[in-house]
């Protein structure tokens, strides 16, 4: 396994703009656990491409892999040591990884401080979730495009064959072609393959594509994002990643896939099923918003209230994409 | 998950255009409503994600175990009930803290109603069988076991 000694990088974009005591802060990540969670998200950015998703085989073959903040007047720096080389090319950094490395800090460790901090984001609370996932993606950058709705999400497998994954990017093409943007879990598979296809499409559209990957610290080693994913956001856990899935993203395409697609699916068909968002179980949308076509209607003495129809068309973008 | 749940998606096969103008005709209704109901393009204030699936599910033995896996209870629920046990074998199959907690113990344990465990373990099987577990570098040892 090749190894780069030592790398110190410096970032382009994201966190230019910090407070000294922000630096210090970043830079005393004293914490244990939230080192350890940093570490092993940063080995996971830099491993990306890897044919493995055996968490802890990787952490064994890194055992020497550590990483240090490192606080200048100007901002911030990070020394790596016994970095995977395939992150470099002659001896620089892949920009993206780069990238994705920074927002791995602000994630994790930014986010940290400001979890204990702001008061606004209480995780005891179902408001309170929703607070905190609405702050950790606007303060990854995430919320700055409000004048469109064209985010797809892409679920399905990290393990899947040639066929499907050559299908991915096809839908991806596709979707691309169309000026729509791309929404993952950021790993392999499924979730690249749909990027992969959207990037050549905006090239021949002249089109700056968004590819979001949102991800977690438990799944990230198994999934390492793909250099194309050009935002990336590390939510606290599954549930959060799962949330910010559905509140980001406009609409969701689902490919094949195993275990973690099968909860996707449970997890936004028990958000549709709940009686609490009652009105998508009764009425689809028409094309005329006056006139909501009942499809399920077996409930007759069901009274369409006007807020109720509004709703009916909130969370109706469910889609699947099945392979013969 | 019965007619309820079908009804909410629709399945487009090998037609890759074809989803995607589905998905941009559809963009237009998103929009729509989320300017009716005075909602945010960037974030979905108003879609309801009950307690349940917000809660994070900590995938122990113990909580693998207790899993209420019976048709006793409302879709949604059950749905809820189902991605936990989902969760829980990502979390053995790839992730670190499962993958311990499965070498040291062995396998969770997912029991059940019949009605509901037969066709998960089928689910499972054809997902061990098309190797989309984990990616196949080797022979894929589950790390579930179906009991009655």
């Amino acid at each position: 396994m090749e190894k780069v000694k030592l790398a110190r990088i410096t970032p382009e974009h994201s966190l230019n703009v910090l407070s000294q005591l922000e630096v210090s802060r970043l830079a005393r990540v004293s914490d244990t656990k939230l080192y350890d969670n940093f570490r092993r998200c940063a080995l996971a950015v830099l491993n990306t491409g890897e044919k493995t998703d055996n968490t802890s085989e990787i952490l064994e073959a890194y055992k020497d892999f550590s990483i240090n903040v490192i606080a200048q007047e100007r901002g911030i720096k990070l020394e790596i040591h016994n970095a995977p080389a395939s992150a470099f090319v002659d001896g620089e950094m892949i920009k993206g990884i780069k990238e994705h490395l920074f927002a791995v800090l602000r994630d994790l460790v930014y986010i940290d401080n400001e979890l204990k901090e702001n008061r606004d984001i209480d995780f005891s609370s179902s408001s309170g979730i929703t607070n905190g996932v609405f702050h950790i993606v606007r303060n990854a950058g995430v919320l700055k495009h409000n004048n469109e709705t064209n985010l797809i999400v892409c679920w399905g497998g990290h393990s899947i064959g040639e066929i499907e994954y050559q299908y991915t990017k096809k839908v991806g093409y596709e979707l691309g072609l169309r000026g729509l943007d791309i929404c993952t879990g950021c790993g392999p598979g499924a979730m690249k393959g749909p990027m992969k296809g959207a990037t050549i499409a905006h090239a021949k559209q002249r089109r700056a594509g968004r590819y979001l990957g949102i991800t977690e610290p438990g799944i990230i080693a198994a999934e390492s994002p793909n250099p194309i994913v050009n935002q990336l956001v590390i939510m606290p856990d599954i549930e959060k990643r799962l949330e910010a899935f559905v509140r980001t993203g406009h609409g969701i395409v689902v490919f094949p896939g195993g275990a973690g697609t099968a909860e996707e699916i449970l997890y936004i068909l028990g958000i549709l099923l709940n009686p609490k968002t009652p009105i998508c179980r009764f009425l689809w949308y028409s094309p005329d918003p006056k006139r909501p076509k009942p499809i399920l209607n077996r409930s007759t003495n069901l009274s369409v209230q006007p807020w109720v129809r509004r709703r009916s068309r909130s969370t109706k973008s469910l889609l699947m994409t099945l392979r013969p | 998950m019965g007619p309820q749940a079908q009804s909410l998606y629709k399945i487009i096969v090998d037609d890759p255009a074809a989803v995607a103008v589905y998905m941009k005709e559809k963009m237009a209704d998103v929009q729509a409503f989320r300017r009716q109901s005075q909602d945010a393009y960037y974030f979905n204030w108003v879609l309801e994600v009950a307690d349940d699936f917000q809660r994070p599910f900590r995938p122990t033995h113990e909580n693998m175990r207790q899993l209420q896996l019976h048709r006793q209870q409302a879709p949604h629920e059950l749905a809820a009930n189902l991605r936990k046990a989902f969760s829980g074998i990502v979390d053995g199959n790839v992730k670190e803290h499962g993958i311990r907690a499965v070498a040291e113990k062995g396998p969770y344990e997912i029991s059940g109603e019949k009605d509901v465990i037969g066709p998960l373990d089928e689910l499972l099987r054809s997902f061990v069988a098309q190797k989309r577990m984990k990616i196949p570098t080797q022979e894929y040892v589950p790390c579930y076991k179906i009991v009655g």
